[in-house]
């Protein structure tokens, strides 16, 4: 009597599930930061980007109006230093300031705190679903 | 589970905190007032901030359901006039701090645990005429 256990493939599974998840989770928290900055032509919530290696903070021209997110062009994989980051100039008054932040779409003044303290949530969660799925 | 409970357990001990301070300094709840206490370039004030961006967590079994934890955000932002130096401010910040890290034992059957905080960070820019340092940290309660 045997029992097997055949491993061939885990690894390459494995491998791919933390590669969507990782990109899953910094594609998801670009989309959070992006539905709930608030709104005043567009230009902040339009110009959070992700990059890979240094951060882009290059933003939306001044007469920016309208919101549009800036889907990151390439795969995103789970090396290297990845970055969302925010090139206008008030960026991180509004972020941090309920005075200036309190237009937030989701979670009002403390838009960006309520998505910044749960990364590590929404990684998890990520990690979780993907894992899930390897048969 | 209620939410009252845990907001409760926050403002309640900020509240004492910064009303034991010297000179005692004026906490804003949410919802409460849309106007900080004093708008001129002397005033002095802290504004508290608390959500709660998740109340459930999935699990790995996959027979199983989501399963029951809140999960909070608490955002502390200290304001004092500008050009008078960080020592007020990083006493606010470091009131706010020591606060947090007692909530635990504060009232245990609520047992607000609070994680990791980011801060103070000192946010200068703006036209605001007052000084600003934010801190914020995620935690855990039963409610």
């Amino acid at each position: 009597m045997a029992k097997g256990l055949d491993l061939s493939g885990y690894y390459e599974k494995l491998e791919k599930a933390i590669d969507q998840s990782f990109s899953e989770y910094l594609q998801l928290t670009q989309g959070d930061l992006f539905a709930a900055a608030p709104v005043d032509t567009g230009r902040l919530a339009s110009s959070f980007y992700i990059s890979k290696d240094t951060p882009d903070l290059t933003a939306r021209s001044e007469d920016w109006t309208g919101l549009q997110m800036k889907e990151y062009p390439g795969k995103i994989t789970a090396d290297g230093k990845w970055y969302i980051a925010n090139g206008v100039k008030y960026s991180h008054r509004v972020a941090t300031d309920p005075i200036y932040g309190k237009g937030g779409r989701v979670g009002g003044a403390a838009w960006y705190t309520n998505i910044t303290t749960q990364l590590k949530q929404t990684h998890d969660k990520r990690l979780k679903i993907n894992l899930r799925k390897i048969k | 589970m209620s939410f009252q409970s845990i907001r409760a357990v926050i403002e309640t001990e900020l509240f004492a905190s910064y009303q034991a301070m010297t000179p005692p300094v004026s906490l804003v709840f949410q919802n409460v007032q849309e106007t900080p206490p004093g708008t001129g370039a002397d005033a002095e004030y802290v504004i508290l901030q608390i959500s709660f961006p998740s109340t459930t967590e999935p699990v790995l079994c996959l027979e199983w359901s989501n399963t029951e934890l809140i999960r909070g955000s608490v955002q502390i932002n200290c304001y004092s006039p500008r050009e008078k130096g960080m020592g007020r401010l990083e006493n606010m910040a470091a009131v706010a701090m020591s606060t947090l890290n007692t909530l635990k034992a504060a009232d245990p059957t609520v047992n607000v645990c609070v994680g990791e905080i980011s801060g103070p960070t000192n946010v200068s820019t703006g036209d605001n005429p007052l000084a600003m340092v934010v801190l914020s940290a995620p935690f855990t309660a039963r409610g």
